[in-house]
């Protein structure tokens, strides 16, 4: 269970580059919005996207379609969100964008999740519902 | 309607009566309604999870060098053929849409 942030939803998460062994933050975990009108997986600050050397990764270009109709090119790598609160590990793509200043996951991001917003407690309640991907056999 | 006999902790009856009683007063049958409320929202948690599962591909000069379900394995194969990560085009499978949308995010102008 988590608290809001402010007015929105939040859960507390740490990120992850899973093919050049980067953790952001090093040590415990960040609070990062849950966006349900994001469609994506994981939207990172630029400055935070380069501390876990997601850069340094082959980037895969997408656009974001803003609600004010508005387009813009995003930048992305495969990552992953550790949620330790749930034990569980997510891999998708982690994007960023000029100007982002939070941490936000998407709608990918809670795949395999069933989510509870209690807006009149102001509370999150997550719990898993499928086998974290990372710990799907993989060989 | 089917009948179970149900042992729960003390501490959780009483809150469960003390609501119920706000919610719906005295009325007959009213934390048989809540409790089975409360099954259907655990039956739907549960419920099978219809979702397609997700591949991680590595891509190298338009050739697919290895493949796994996540990318702890993925990161596991590359190493194994002493491939550097940042030599490869990662993708997903399926292909996540080129075009993703995003919310409006609204702050005091202040702010």
């Amino acid at each position: 269970m988590w608290n809001f942030l402010g007015s929105s939803p939040a859960i507390e998460v740490r990120m992850r580059n899973t093919l050049l062994g980067e953790t952001y933050p090093r040590n415990g975990g960040v609070m990062a919005v849950l966006d349900t009108g994001y469609s994506g997986f994981l939207l990172l600050p630029t400055k935070i996207f380069r501390a876990l050397r997601l850069d340094e990764l082959m980037s895969r270009k997408s656009v974001a379609w803003l609600a004010d109709g508005m387009k813009i090119e995003m930048k992305g790598a495969v990552g992953s969100i550790e949620i330790p609160g749930l034990g569980r590990t997510l891999d998708g793509m982690v994007q960023t964008l000029e100007g982002a200043s939070e941490i936000l996951i998407g709608m990918d991001g809670i795949r395999g999740l069933f989510v509870q917003l209690d807006c009149c407690n102001r509370k999150l309640y997550a719990e898993s519902c499928e086998p974290s991907s990372s710990e799907q056999e993989g060989d | 309607m089917g009948v179970i006999t149900l042992k729960i902790d003390d501490e959780l009856e009483k809150r469960l009566r003390v609501r119920v009683g706000q919610i719906y007063g005295a009325k007959r049958g009213s934390i048989s309604a809540s409790v089975e409320e409360a099954i259907r929202t655990w039956l739907l948690k549960v419920s099978t999870v219809k979702q397609e599962p997700r591949l991680f591909v590595a891509i190298k000069q338009n050739k697919r060098v290895a493949e796994a379900p996540n990318l702890a394995a993925l990161s596991k194969k590359l190493a194994q053929l002493n491939v550097d990560p940042r030599d490869v085009i990662i993708e997903t499978r399926p292909l996540p849409p080129l075009v993703v949308r995003m919310g409006l995010r609204t702050r005091s102008a202040g702010e």
